[in-house]
């Protein structure tokens, strides 16, 4: 019985001991992580605008993660759009590989990145790339596979960004298939695939990507969409944030 | 002496939903179901109204070999008694099936309807029509443009169209649905219609050029590719003359 009494203590203290430096280490841990992490706004440049993600702390891959989405939030993307390829590729360095992409022909590969580091938005795995079109930055797509929640609600917060940036959008009022008013469940339940919204004359550039022949009939638009991909056995969803080519009679 | 009832099944053999039989749409439609086409080209067929008819369920028993098939019919009711109408389509075989069995295996056929509101006391409907289709396993989306039709209407008696020209054209890589296989080459199909004076409320449409449902496009290029509506028109209300163009872009890469 003494014994065993003894040996329970001799258990205590060695519990005791353990956890004592296990919080040490926790500590250490959590002070050396506060010290060398820097401020989200230093991270992304971005402002408060910024779409909300997912930033798990205590996770390094996960808040290298949640800062790549930052990367290309949609305040940033804005910025990004219509910038040289040099340009993007110095600001996204190691994070990029040419890809071809699902969503689009085999025998079509897109000209474009994705970016090799997972993305998170509430705490869901999103894909994003960065389309080119004559050697500048006209698109970026976010592919949220089966996670179609998680993907309008991304679209929902994008077109909230805009509006509140390039004010009502120039979508032609009766216009079906809109982003604007799409509740989750028509989205989720309707037949539409396609849905989407666009601003004519926003501050962001397409300059120069508009082939010479198309200037007197089509123009560039700043636009986000969303689309549902119906697989195999389950339905993808992709939402994009970049030009919309519309025809110059589109007022 | 109570009137008898009568009860008519009649057997259309006729392209339904086909690409050479599909009639102009009522005024003011908006995205039709295979099923609401079927209804409306039965009543272009048959004179009978179908706008309170029934999708029903029908057995059809063969004494001969003792077989049943059952189909889905409309079920029409007349003051003088009911109608069913099994409405039968020639499949890419050549052979005569239902028409709801068969449209259950077609992608579902899309509009793009809305109306023209920035004109001054006149509305301009549209509605333009093509599959959209999904592969997965190639990654593409393909779309078989299939008609455009439009009508107008106004709450002054003064109001006219003078002159319209609609169109709805449509340009991507041409691909084979079944087997899935790209052509390798380009397709352009357009739709057009060029009306002076047409009449308030009627539908006026072009499908003529219907891609089949095999085939469809692929929209890989941003600027080259896609679908566009277009309509240029001179409308006079009032004893004022006025004009007006407008496109929009219903797809695209």
């Amino acid at each position: 019985m003494i014994h065993t009494v003894g040996r329970l203590l001799e258990n205590k203290r060695t519990k005791k001991s353990l956890l004592a430096i296990f919080f040490l280490l926790i500590s250490c841990i959590t002070l050396a992580a506060c010290a060398t992490k820097p401020n989200e706004a230093e991270l992304n440049g971005t402002t408060q605008n910024d779409m909300s993600y997912q930033n798990i702390a205590g996770d390094g891959r996960d808040e290298v993660t949640a800062d790549v989405m930052s990367r290309v939030s949609a305040a940033r993307v804005t910025e990004l759009l219509g910038m040289n390829r040099s340009e993007v590729e110095a600001i996204f360095g190691d994070l990029l590989e040419e890809t071809e992409l699902t969503g689009v022909s085999k025998n079509h590969p897109l000209d474009g990145y994705a970016l090799t580091q997972e993305l998170l938005y509430n705490d869901v795995p999103v894909q994003a790339v960065l389309e080119f079109e004559d050697e500048k930055l006209f698109r970026v797509q976010y592919y949220f596979k089966s996670e179609n929640e998680a993907a309008y609600s991304f679209a929902q917060e994008a077109y909230m960004l805009l509006v509140a940036n390039y004010g009502e959008s120039d979508t032609y009022e009766t216009m079906p298939d809109r982003v604007e008013g799409l509740t989750l469940e028509e989205y989720l339940e309707g037949d539409e695939p396609d849905y989407q919204e666009y601003w004519i004359g926003s501050e962001v550039s397409f300059d120069g990507m508009l082939p010479e022949e198309y200037k007197d009939s089509k123009r560039i638009d700043l636009g986000i969409g969303i689309k549902k991909l119906p697989m195999e056995s389950s339905t993808e969803t992709v939402v994009y944030i970049g030009g919309i080519v519309n025809s110059t009679d589109t007022k | 002496m109570k009137k008898m009832k009568v009860l008519a099944l009649l057997m259309i053999s006729s392209l339904l939903i086909g690409n050479s039989s599909v009639p102009a749409l009522a005024e003011g439609s908006t995205m039709l179901t295979y099923e609401q086409q079927i209804m409306e080209q039965v009543e272009e067929m048959t004179g009978f109204e179908t706008e309170d008819a029934e999708i029903v369920t029908v057995s059809n028993g063969n004494s001969l070999s003792r077989s049943t098939t059952i189909e889905k019919a409309i079920k029409i009711t007349q003051d003088n008694g009911v109608i069913i109408i099994v409405p039968k389509i020639a499949n890419a075989n050549n052979d005569v099936v239902n028409s709801f069995s068969y449209a259950e295996t077609k992608p579902m056929s899309r509009s793009t309807s809305f109306e023209v509101t920035h004109l001054v006391d006149m509305t301009i409907n549209f509605s333009c029509f093509y599959n959209q289709e999904y592969f997965w396993e190639e990654g593409v989306t393909l779309y078989t443009p299939k008609s455009i039709y439009f009508s107008w209407n106004s709450d002054e008696s003064s109001a006219k169209v003078d002159d319209i020209e609609v169109t709805f054209d449509a340009k991507g890589d041409y691909w084979k649905i079944d087997p899935l296989t790209d052509l390798g080459y380009e397709k352009y199909v357009s739709f057009e219609v060029s009306k002076t004076n047409p009449k308030e409320g009627i539908s006026y449409g072009d499908w003529g050029d219907a891609m089949n449902d095999n085939y469809g496009i692929a929209c890989t290029n941003y600027f080259d590719h896609g679908g566009n509506i277009w309509y240029s028109l001179e409308y006079t209300v009032n004893g004022v003359t006025r004009y007006d163009t407008y496109s929009w872009t219903p797809f695209g890469k």
